[in-house]
C-alpha cells in the first residue's frame, strides 16, 4: 500500500510549465534559471533540446531553437558547428552539461560587455569568441588525452580542467606523448600486458546483467483452515423424516388434515406441539478460520549474476642507473601500457619503482586527474638508482596477503641485474603456490639473469631495446635454455635445491669421512 | 475523528436549529415549496444531523455518512468491535424518516428465513397459497438494521442480496415491492469467501468504527444521558416527497470534467494498489456525491467532495487512510508545501545575487571576463606566496555592474514575481473555495476541512515568503555596486609645484 503519493493538483499548471527543469542536471539550474537572455520557459526547453541533440551527436538548426533570440542563436550554432562540439559530446553526459553551462555562462556576459561600452553586435561577437576560444583549447586537450589513454579520463578534464591544462603543457607530458608513440612500435608488449589477469566471480551483484528468475520471498499468509459444521433445517439434503413445526417441509399427509373441517384442529394442535411430520433437512457448512503462518512466496524478480572481478595489476619497475637510455624508455612504456589496460579492464594499477635499498616509490595510477599527474611526473624523471628487488618484492608479498589484493598480477620490468635473497625467493614461491600469483617479467637487457629467472614465471624479452634509446645495435640474447646449458647448477629449481648441501653439513660429512650417496640420509640436505 | 462533540452547548445549538427550521417552515408555506425547499433543506438536514449526533462521542463522520447513504438510497456497513454504538446509530437513523418502519435483527449461523422475512401464512395455506406473512418483517421495513450480517448462512444471504439490490422480495407466486430506504449492517470482521464478497460490495458506505480515543473518554462517560435522547421533531423528519425532490435535484447536478479526471486517476491508482472497485460501485459513488451536492444546494459536484471517497472505496481502515492520504496529496492539502520548481527558481536568483555580490575583480581576466571554472579555485590558485589566503582589498576590487546587466536581471526577477503572483492567485482562489465549501458542507467532518484549510494557509504563507524573497532579491540586484559612469569630462589637471623649482 505504500504507493507513491501523487503530485498536488494545486499549482499543477504552473509547475508543469517548469517541468523541463527536472530533466536538466543540477549544475545547469543556476545558469539556466537566471540567465539574462530571453525568458524562462523557452530557455529551459532550448537547453533540454540542445542537451538531447548533443548527446545524440547532432545539432538542430539554430532557427528552430526556442532560445536564445535569433541573432545569438545563429552565432552560437555556427560556433558549435565550427568546434564540431556534437562529436565530442556524443553520449557523454558530463561533458555535455559542462558545454551547456559554458554556453549559459558566456551568453550571460553579453550584457556586461555592453555595460563596458561594446555595441550590441560587438558584445555578441565577444561572448561567442570567448566561448569558442575556451572550447578550442579544451577540445584539443580532449583529443590529446584520448590519444594517450584511449579514452577521456574518468573525472577530468571537465570538472578540473584548469589543473589539467597546466599539466598538459609540462615537459613531463611531452615525455608521456613520446612514450605513447613508442608503444605503437611494441605491439607484442601491449598484447602481453593486456593478457595479464585472473578473474573470479565476485561477491558483488552485477547490475549490468540481470536475469529474471523466480525469487522466493518470505511472507506471512493468512492460511485458511476449514471445518464442517452441521446446520439443522438448512435447505441442503433431506436426511429423513422427523417431527417439527416447519410448515414449509411438512409431509402432504399432514396437509390433508387442513382440508377437513374438524381435523383442521388436529393440525393446529400438532403444529403447536411441533409434532408435524416433516422432512428432515440439514446441510453441512464449511466454516473458514484464518491462521497466520509463514510461507515462501515465489515472485519473478531480477537476480543479479556475480560480477567477474579482476585483481589489480602490480608493476615493479627497475629504476636503476643501469636502465638509462633505451631500457628506461621501454620500462616507462610498460608502466603507461599497464595503466591504460588496467583502466580499460576496470582494475586498479599500482606501480612500485625500485632503485636502491631505500629507494622505493609506490604509486597508484588511475586514469583520473591525480593519476595522470603522477604518471606525468614519473615518466618525466630519469632513472638513476641502484637495484634492490627484495624491497619491492617484500612489499608486494605483504600486499598480496591483504584480501583485496589476492587476485593481483605482478609485472616486473627490469634489466635483470639484481638477485633476490633466498628468503624472499622462498616467500614468493610460497605465495605463487598458495595464491596462484603469476609473475610476468619484461626483460630489457641483452641477456637473462639468474635473479629474474628465479622470480618470474615467464619472461618477455625486449631484444631491440637499444633502438628506443640512443644506439641502434641489435644484440643476441641468452635464453633460459642457454643458461640451463651453460650453468645448470645456477638455477634455483627444486632439483638443484635438493642436490645442494649446505656448508656446515658438508664439513660435518667430511669430518665423518662420508661421501655423496652414502646411506646416512639424515645428514644430507639443509640442516 | 477529532474532538469530543457532546456537551451542554451542543444541546442548545441543536435546539436553536430546530427552532430555526420550524420558523422557516411556517413562513414559507408549501405552495412555493420549490424555492423554500432549496433554502431550508440544508438547514433542516443540519438540524437533523445535530440531533442525531447528540450524546454520541466521536461518531460525527459516521452519523453523517450513514444519513447521506440513506438519502441516496444506499446501504451502510459498520465494521467494528462490539460496544461501539453501531446499533445506536442505526436506531437513530430511522427516526429521521417520517412513518419509517424499522426492523432490527441479530443474525446467527442458525437463523432461518422466517426470522427475517416472516412466517408462512397459515390462512393463505388453507387457501392453497404458499406465502409469507411479511408484515413487520424486513420486506416491510424502511430502515433495517441487521447485526452480524456475515454470520448468516448462505440461504439468507442470497435472499438478502436481491432485497438490498432490487428492493423486491419473492413472496409465493408474486414479487413484492419493499419500501426499504436503507439497510444498515454491522459486523465485527469481514470474511473472505465469495458470497460474503458479493454481499460486502452491496454496502456502498463502509465505516470502520473504533472505540473512543483516550481524549474522548471523559466526554463518553459524561454523555451517559444518551438514554434520554429524543428523536428529531416531526417538523424536521423527511417523507417520501422530500426524498423524491432531492433525487430530482441530484439528477440535475453537474459533474465537472476535472472531477472526472481525478476519479479516473484514482481508478488507475486503485489498479496499482489492488483495491477493487466495481463499475457499479463507481456509478453509485457519483450518485451519492450528487445527492451530497444537491442536499447542500450546490449546482455541481466539488473537488472537495472527493474527501468523502475513502469510505466509499477502500474496504478497511488502513486502506481507507491510504486513500485519504492519496486524495489529500492530490488536492494539495495533505501538508503545507512550497511548490518545488518555483522554489528552485527563487533559490537560483538568491544564489546568483549572492555570487554577484561576492564577485571580485581578481576573478576576472584582463578583458573583463570571469575566469570560467566549474570548481572553486580561489583556494588553490594564488600567487604562490599564500596570497589566496590573505585578505583581499575587498572594497576596491569589488566587481561592479552596469545598467544593462542590472536591468536584465531585474527583468528576469520581475517575470518571476509575476509567476509567483499567479501561484498566489491560485492558492487564494483555492482557499476561498474551501472556505465556502466548509461553510455549507453537511457531510464532511469539520476536522477534515479545518485541517485542509490550515495546510492551505501554510502553503499560501510559503508562497508569500517566496514572493518576499524574490522582491528582496530584486532590491538586491538594484543595489549592486555600479560601474562608475564616464561623465565625458576631462579631469582638471592636478595642480602641483613646478618641478623645476626643485
Amino acid at each position: 500500500m505504500s504507493a507513491a503519493l501523487p503530485a498536488s493538483l494545486l499549482f499543477e499548471s504552473g509547475e508543469r510549465r517548469l517541468a523541463t527543469l527536472d530533466d536538466l542536471a543540477r549544475s545547469l539550474w543556476l545558469g539556466g534559471l537566471t540567465n539574462s537572455q530571453g525568458s524562462l520557459e523557452p530557455r529551459l526547453a532550448a537547453l533540454a533540446g540542445l542537451r538531447r541533440d548533443l548527446l545524440a551527436g547532432a545539432t538542430a538548426a539554430p532557427e528552430t531553437w526556442p532560445w536564445p533570440p535569433s541573432p545569438v542563436a545563429r552565432a552560437l550554432g555556427d560556433a558549435l558547428a565550427r568546434l564540431d562540439m556534437a562529436r565530442y559530446c556524443s553520449s557523454k553526459e558530463e561533458l555535455t552539461d559542462t558545454v551547456l553551462m559554458s554556453i549559459l555562462f558566456h551568453l550571460d556576459f553579453i550584457v556586461d560587455y555592453r555595460d563596458r561600452g561594446a555595441g550590441e553586435a560587438d558584445a555578441l561577437r565577444m561572448a561567442i569568441e570567448a566561448f569558442e576560444k575556451d572550447w578550442q583549447q579544451h577540445c584539443g586537450e580532449i583529443d590529446e588525452l584520448v590519444e594517450v589513454f584511449g579514452m577521456v579520463p574518468d573525472d577530468c578534464p571537465h570538472s578540473r580542467w584548469d589543473q589539467m591544462r597546466g599539466l598538459l603543457q609540462s615537459a613531463g607530458w611531452q615525455e608521456v606523448l613520446r612514450i605513447r608513440r613508442l608503444l605503437e612500435r611494441l605491439p607484442e608488449l601491449s598484447k602481453i600486458i593486456r593478457g595479464l589477469g585472473r578473474s573470479r566471480p565476485s561477491e558483488e551483484p552485477d547490475t549490468a546483467s540481470q536475469a529474471i528468475v523466480e525469487v522466493m520471498d518470505k511472507a506471512i499468509a493468512q492460511r485458511p483452515e476449514t471445518r464442517t459444521v452441521r446446520v439443522p433445517d438448512m435447505p441442503g439434503e433431506t436426511r429423513g423424516i422427523h417431527r417439527s413445526d416447519r410448515i414449509a417441509r411438512m409431509l402432504p399427509a399432514e396437509a390433508m388434515l387442513l382440508g377437513h373441517p374438524r381435523l383442521r384442529l388436529v393440525w393446529h394442535a400438532r403444529r403447536a406441539e411441533r409434532t408435524l411430520l416433516s422432512y428432515e433437512d440439514d446441510d453441512r457448512m464449511t466454516e473458514v478460520r484464518l491462521h497466520q503462518s509463514l510461507v515462501s512466496q515465489p515472485r519473478p524478480g531480477p537476480q543479479a549474476g556475480k560480477r567477474l572481478e579482476l585483481g589489480p595489476i602490480l608493476v615493479c619497475v627497475d629504476t636503476s642507473g643501469s636502465m638509462q637510455g633505451g631500457a628506461e624508455a621501454v620500462a616507462k612504456a610498460v608502466v603507461l601500457e599497464a595503466m591504460r589496460s588496467a583502466h580499460a579492464q576496470q582494475r586498479s594499477c599500482h606501480v612500485f619503482a625500485f632503485g636502491g635499498p631505500e629507494e622505493l616509490v609506490e604509486m597508484e595510477l588511475g586514469v583520473d586527474s591525480a593519476g595522470i599527474e603522477r604518471v606525468t611526473n614519473f615518466l618525466g624523471q630519469g632513472f638513476r638508482g641502484g637495484t634492490d628487488i627484495c624491497g619491492p618484492l617484500e612489499r608486494v608479498i605483504a600486499k598480496l596477503e591483504d584480501r583485496r589484493w589476492q587476485l593481483a598480477d605482478l609485472l616486473i620490468a627490469t634489466d635483470g641485474e639484481f638477485g633476490a635473497t633466498p628468503e624472499v625467493a622462498a616467500r614468493l614461491a610460497a605465495v605463487k603456490r598458495e595464491l596462484g600469483l603469476r609473475v610476468q617479467g619484461v626483460l630489457i637487457a641483452d641477456r637473462e639473469t639468474v635473479g629474474l629467472l628465479e622470480v618470474a614465471d615467464s619472461i618477455y624479452p625486449v631484444r631491440d631495446w637499444r633502438r628506443y634509446g640512443g644506439s641502434n645495435v641489435d644484440s643476441p640474447i641468452h635464453s633460459e635454455r642457454l643458461t640451463a646449458l651453460y650453468f645448470p647448477g645456477a638455477l634455483r629449481n627444486a632439483a638443484n635445491q635438493e642436490g645442494t648441501v649446505s656448508g656446515t653439513s658438508a664439513s660435518a660429512a667430511l669430518r665423518d669421512g662420508r661421501h655423496r650417496g652414502d646411506p646416512a640420509g639424515d645428514e644430507k640436505g639443509e640442516p | 475523528m477529532p474532538g469530543a462533540d457532546a456537551s451542554a452547548s451542543d444541546f442548545n445549538v441543536a435546539r436553536a436549529r430546530c427552532r430555526q427550521a420550524r420558523f422557516l417552515l411556517n413562513h414559507f408555506p408549501p405552495e412555493n415549496y420549490n424555492l423554500t425547499m432549496q433554502i431550508n433543506r440544508a438547514a433542516r438536514l443540519r438540524a437533523i444531523i445535530d440531533a442525531l449526533e447528540l450524546g454520541l462521542v466521536e461518531r460525527r463522520q459516521s452519523v453523517r455518512l450513514c444519513l447521506l447513504a440513506a438519502l441516496a438510497g444506499e446501504h451502510t456497513l459498520f465494521i467494528g468491535p462490539p460496544g461501539t454504538a453501531k446499533s445506536e446509530l442505526a436506531r437513530r437513523l430511522h427516526t429521521v424518516f417520517r412513518d419509517a418502519r424499522y426492523f432490527e435483527r441479530l443474525l446467527t449461523r442458525f437463523s432461518v428465513p422466517e426470522e427475517l422475512f416472516g412466517p408462512l401464512s397459515i390462512k393463505a395455506l388453507e387457501e392453497d397459497r404458499y406465502e409469507r406473512h411479511t408484515d413487520g418483517f424486513l420486506p416491510d421495513a424502511s430502515i433495517a438494521f441487521i447485526d452480524e450480517v456475515f454470520k448468516a448462512n448462505s440461504a439468507i444471504l442470497n435472499a438478502l442480496l436481491t432485497l438490498l439490490n432490487e428492493r423486491e422480495f419473492d413472496n409465493g407466486a408474486g414479487r413484492q415491492r419493499c419500501p426499504l430506504i436503507s439497510a444498515v449492517g454491522a459486523t465485527n470482521v469481514v470474511p473472505e469467501d465469495e458470497i460474503a464478497e458479493a454481499f460486502f460490495d452491496r454496502f456502498l458506505v463502509r465505516l470502520p468504527v473504533a472505540a473512543v480515543s483516550s481524549e474522548g473518554f471523559g466526554a463518553l462517560l459524561e454523555a451517559g444521558r444518551a438514554r434520554d435522547w429524543t428523536p428529531p421533531g416531526p417538523e424536521l423528519t423527511l417523507n417520501g416527497d422530500d426524498l423524491a425532490r432531492l433525487a430530482a435535484d441530484a439528477a440535475a447536478v453537474e459533474v465537472p470534467a476535472d472531477f472526472v479526471a481525478v476519479l479516473a486517476e484514482l481508478r488507475q491508482h486503485f489498479a496499482a494498489v489492488t483495491i477493487h472497485v466495481s463499475d457499479r460501485r463507481w456509478v453509485k459513488i457519483v450518485w451519492l456525491l450528487r445527492i451530497a451536492a444537491a442536499s447542500e444546494g450546490r449546482p455541481a459536484v466539488a473537488l472537495w467532495d472527493l474527501l468523502l471517497l475513502p469510505w466509499l472505496t477502500a474496504p478497511d481502515a488502513p486502506r481507507q487512510a491510504a486513500v485519504a492520504d492519496w486524495l489529500a496529496a492530490r488536492l494539495g492539502v495533505r501538508e503545507a508545501f512550497s511548490p518545488a520548481r518555483l522554489t528552485r527558481v527563487v533559490d537560483a536568483f538568491v544564489a546568483q545575487l549572492d555570487a554577484e555580490l561576492k564577485a571580485n575583480d581578481l576573478d576576472y581576466d584582463e578583458s573583463g571576463r570571469l575566469k570560467f571554472s566549474a570548481t572553486e579555485l580561489a583556494g588553490e590558485i594564488g600567487d604562490a606566496k599564500g596570497g589566496a589566503a590573505a585578505p583581499r582589498m575587498t572594497y576596491s576590487r569589488r566587481r561592479r555592474y552596469g545598467d544593462s546587466h542590472i536591468s536584465a536581471r531585474v527583468r528576469q526577477v520581475d517575470s518571476l514575481l509575476e509567476r509567483i503572483a499567479g501561484y498566489a492567485r491560485e492558492i487564494a482562489r483555492q482557499r476561498e473555495n474551501l472556505a465556502a465549501y466548509a461553510q455549507q458542507s453537511l457531510w464532511l467532518n469539520e476536522g477534515l476541512t479545518a485541517r485542509a484549510g490550515i495546510n492551505l494557509a501554510a502553503t499560501a504563507a510559503a508562497i508569500d515568503e517566496l514572493a518576499a524573497r524574490a522582491s528582496e532579491t530584486r532590491a538586491g540586484f538594484l543595489a549592486l555596486p555600479r560601474l562608475e559612469r564616464d561623465n565625458g569630462k576631462v579631469p582638471e589637471p592636478v595642480a602641483h609645484e613646478s618641478l623645476d623649482a626643485a
